[in-house]
C-alpha cells in the first residue's frame, strides 16, 4: 500500500470508510493472506458428516478444501489439490469416500490426506518417493463448537474459544437451545454474485437500517397476503429508539450482532414478528431458557456475524457464508438450521419459509443482492473512487461496543478487526517445503 | 482395464431396445404447445396476475438444487424433497411472490429485467387421471438489466397439466430442473 497502512482506508474518528476496501484487486489479495489465512472459518456443520468417510468440499476464502469425518469421529480439513502437479483431487460437492484419487495421473490419498497409492511407483520413481511428505496438505488447527467446524491455518491463531472471545454468546444464543443441538437440512444453496464479501459480512453485524427500505417490497406483500401484520412492521421498523428492546453490539474480534435486550417480551416479538403465523407456536423459548437462562432470549437469535464471514439469522434459521470470489464478487453458501429434535415437521416449515425469504429466490434477499452487486457494478469511476462512504450513525454514542439498533457501531467494530489483521502478522502456514527425493537405495 | 459395474446409466442387458414415448393425439399436442408457448410470453411480459389464472389451487411448484456427484451418488445428484430447493411453494406462496414484484419498491426487479425464453422439446404424455397431461419441456431463458447483468438459464421441466375450459390447461404441478449447481446469477427471482 505504499507505504501506508490499512488503517488509513478505515477512520474511526470521522466514520467513513474508502472504497477501496471493496474494491481493490491489490487489497483483495493481501486479504487472501492476512484475514483468510489467519482467521477461524467455518467450513461445515457436523450434521453433514454423520458418518466416518462422509466428505464435504468447502472453501477456506480462495482455497478449495475436502472436511471429511475420520475413522476416530474426528475430522480432517485437507487442501483440495493435488501434491503431484496441482489437479482439484476430489470434484464432487459432498458424500462418502475411502479414498480420493487424482484424475490426472492417478496419486490417491485416504480418508486423512495421507498419499497412500502411486501409480508405478516402483519404476516411476524407484521407491524414492517420499509420499509421507507428498501428502494432502492438511489444514493444522481444526476445531468444532455446538456443531459448527471451524479450520484455520495459522498455527499462530488463538484457539477458537479466544478467537470468539465474548461472542461465543452468540455461538450459544443460536446453537445451543436443546440438548440435541442443531442440524443442518440436507443441500446448500451456492450463488455467485457481483459485490464484495465485506459488503454482505457488515450489513450482517446489524444493518437494521437497510431493512425499511431494501425490503419494503417484501413487507408490503407480506402485509397484503396477512401474513404479516402492520403493527409488528411498526416495531420492526422503530427498533432504533430508545428501549425499543434491541441494540447493536460490536463484539471483540470484530464479531458483531444485533442483540435482544428486552427479555422474553421482546424477543417473542420479535420472533413472531419475522415468522408466518403457522409458525408462531415454534417461538417457545421456555426450553432454550432452563438451559441457557437468560441467554436464551438474547444474543445469537437475531442478525449475528461471525468474523470474518460466517453469518446467519436466529429468527429465519438460515446459516451462511460469504465467500470472497475475486475484489468484487462473492459466493454465497446458505443452509437452514434447525434443532434437531424439533419435529420433522416444524423442520420442513423452517425450510421452506427461510427459503421463501433468504435464498436464491427468497424474497427479501433478493433485494440484498441487488444492493451488493450495484455498489461495485458503480464503483469504477475515478471520481467515485474517491468519494468515502458514510458509517457515521451513532458515531461517539456508543457504549462498550453497545449502540442502538440504528447504528454503524458494529460494521465499524467489524472494519476495526480487518485493519488490525490486514496491518498484522502473516500467518504461520505449516511446512509448504518440497521434500526431496529419497537417497538412491544401496544396490542390493 | 475392465469395465465397471458402475457405469453411467448403462442399460441393462435384458432391457428392451429404446422405444420413444406414445404420443397423445396431433391435436392434443398442438393444444399443449401452444398453452406453454402462450404462458412463456406472459411471463416475459409480466403478466403475473394472467399466468396465476393459470395455475391450479392445489399447484406445486418445485425447483430442486443441483450438487455434483459422482456416477455412485447420482441419487444425491438432485434435492430430494424434505431438502433445500430454490422453490417448494403452493399457488398462495407464488401469489405472495407475485405481489411483491408488483411494487415499485421491488427494487430487484424495478427498473424490470428483459427476459426471453425458449420453451422447446415438448413431450406429453396422457397422465393417469383422464384431462390431465404429462408434460416435459426443456427451456433456456435469457434474463438482460441494468448495464450489464446478463443470466442465461437452461433446463428442463416436469409439468403435469390438467384441462381446463377456461384457459385450455392449468399447470397443476411443475417441476424445474435448473442446470447449474452454483447459481451464476445474483438471484432466481424469475419464474420458468
Ligand atoms: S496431478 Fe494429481 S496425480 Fe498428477
Ligand atoms: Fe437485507
Amino acid at each position: 500500500m505504499d507505504g501506508r497502512t490499512y488503517g488509513e482506508l478505515v477512520d474511526q474518528e470521522t466514520g467513513v470508510i474508502a472504497r477501496a476496501v471493496f474494491d481493490s484487486p491489490q487489497v483483495y489479495e493481501v486479504e487472501q493472506r492476512k484475514v483468510f489465512a489467519r482467521s477461524w472459518l467455518f467450513v461445515a456443520h457436523a450434521s453433514q458428516l454423520r458418518r466416518a468417510g462422509d466428505f464435504v468440499v468447502s472453501r477456506m476464502g480462495e482455497d478449495s478444501v475436502i472436511v471429511s469425518r475420520q475413522s476416530d469421529g474426528g475430522i480432517a480439513v485437507l487442501l483440495n489439490v493435488c501434491r503431484h502437479k496441482g489437479m482439484r483431487v476430489c470434484r464432487a460437492d459432498e458424500g462418502s469416500a475411502t479414498r480420493f484419487t487424482c484424475a490426472y495421473h492417478g496419486w490417491s490419498y485416504n480418508g486423512a490426506g495421507a498419499l497412500v497409492d502411486v501409480p508405478h511407483e516402483a519404476d516411476g520413481y524407484r521407491g524414492r518417493l517420499d509420499k509421507a511428505r507428498w501428502s494432502l496438505l492438511r489444514v493444522p488447527r481444526v476445531e468444532s463448537f455446538l456443531g459448527l467446524v471451524f479450520a484455520c491455518w495459522d498455527l499462530d491463531a488463538p484457539s477458537l474459544a479466544d478467537w470468539l472471545g465474548p461472542a461465543v454468546d452468540l455461538v450459544r444464543g443460536a446453537f445451543d437451545r436443546s440438548a440435541a443441538g442443531t442440524e443442518v437440512l440436507g443441500g446448500v444453496q451456492k450463488w455467485r454474485l457481483r459485490g464484495n464479501w465485506k459488503l454482505a459480512a457488515e450489513q450482517f453485524t446489524g444493518d437494521n437500517y437497510h431493512a425499511e427500505t431494501t425490503h419494503s417490497s417484501a413487507f408490503t406483500a407480506q402485509i397484503a397476503a396477512r401474513a404479516f401484520d402492520e403493527e409488528v412492521f411498526q416495531r420492526l421498523a422503530d427498533v432504533g429508539r430508545e428501549g425499543s428492546g434491541m441494540v447493536n453490539v460490536g463484539f471483540p474480534h470484530g464479531h458483531g450482532a444485533t442483540v435482544i435486550t428486552g427479555g422474553e417480551e421482546a424477543f417473542r416479538a420479535f420472533h413472531t414478528a419475522a415468522l408466518p403465523p403457522e409458525l408462531h407456536s415454534t417461538v417457545d423459548p421456555a426450553r432454550a431458557h432452563e438451559r441457557l437462562g437468560e441467554l436464551a432470549f438474547g444474543p445469537g437469535t437475531m442478525v449475528n456475524l461471525v468474523c470474518p464471514n460466517l453469518a446467519w439469522l436466529g429468527n429465519q434459521r438460515t446459516l451462511r457464508v460469504f465467500h470472497p470470489h475475486g475484489p468484487d464478487a462473492m459466493e454465497i453458501w446458505s443452509w437452514v438450521y434447525v434443532d434437531a429434535d424439533w419435529p420433522e415437521e416444524t423442520k420442513q416449515a423452517y425450510r421452506r419459509h427461510s427459503t421463501r425469504s433468504f435464498s436464491t429466490t427468497g424474497i427479501f434477499e433478493v433485494d440484498d443482492s441487488e444492493n451488493w452487486a450495484e455498489i461495485n457494478a458503480v464503483g469504477a469511476g475515478h471520481v467515485t473512487a474517491r468519494v468515502p462512504l458514510n458509517y457515521q450513525m451513532g458515531l461517539g454514542r456508543d457504549t462498550g461496543g453497545v449502540n442502538s439498533a440504528y447504528s454503524d457501531t458494529s460494521a465499524l467494530n467489524f472494519h476495526r478487526r480487518w485493519v488490525e489483521l490486514m496491518d498484522g502478522p502473516d500467518p504461520r502456514l505449516p511446512d509448504l517445503s518440497p521434500a526431496p527425493l529419497l537417497p538412491e537405495p544401496e544396490d542390493g | 482395464m475392465p469395465f465397471s459395474q458402475q457405469a453411467f446409466r448403462p442399460r441393462a442387458a435384458d432391457a428392451a431396445p429404446v422405444t420413444p414415448p406414445t404420443p397423445v393425439s396431433p391435436a392434443e399436442h398442438h393444444a399443449i404447445e401452444q398453452f406453454l408457448s402462450f404462458e412463456a410470453q406472459l411471463l416475459d411480459e409480466a403478466r403475473y396476475d394472467d399466468w396465476l389464472d393459470l395455475l391450479a389451487d392445489d399447484l406445486h411448484y418445485f425447483m430442486p438444487l443441483r450438487r455434483n456427484t459422482l456416477h455412485r451418488d447420482l441419487d444425491r445428484e438432485t434435492t430430494a424433497p424434505g431438502e433445500l430447493a430454490h422453490y417448494d411453494d403452493t399457488r398462495a406462496e407464488l401469489a405472495v411472490r407475485i405481489l411483491r414484484v408488483q411494487q415499485p419498491t421491488a427494487w430487484s426487479d424495478n427498473p424490470p429485467p428483459r427476459t426471453v425464453r425458449l420453451i422447446s422439446n415438448v413431450q406429453a404424455r396422457a397422465a393417469d387421471k383422464s384431462g390431465e397431461y404429462q408434460v416435459r419441456s426443456v427451456f433456456h431463458l435469457y434474463r438482460n438489466r441494468l448495464q450489464d447483468d446478463t443470466d442465461s438459464f437452461a433446463g428442463h421441466r416436469d409439468d403435469l397439466l390438467r384441462r381446463d375450459g377456461a384457459t385450455g390447461f392449468r399447470i397443476v404441478r411443475r417441476t424445474v430442473h435448473i442446470e447449474q449447481s452454483v447459481v451464476l446469477a445474483k438471484n432466481l427471482g424469475v419464474l420458468f
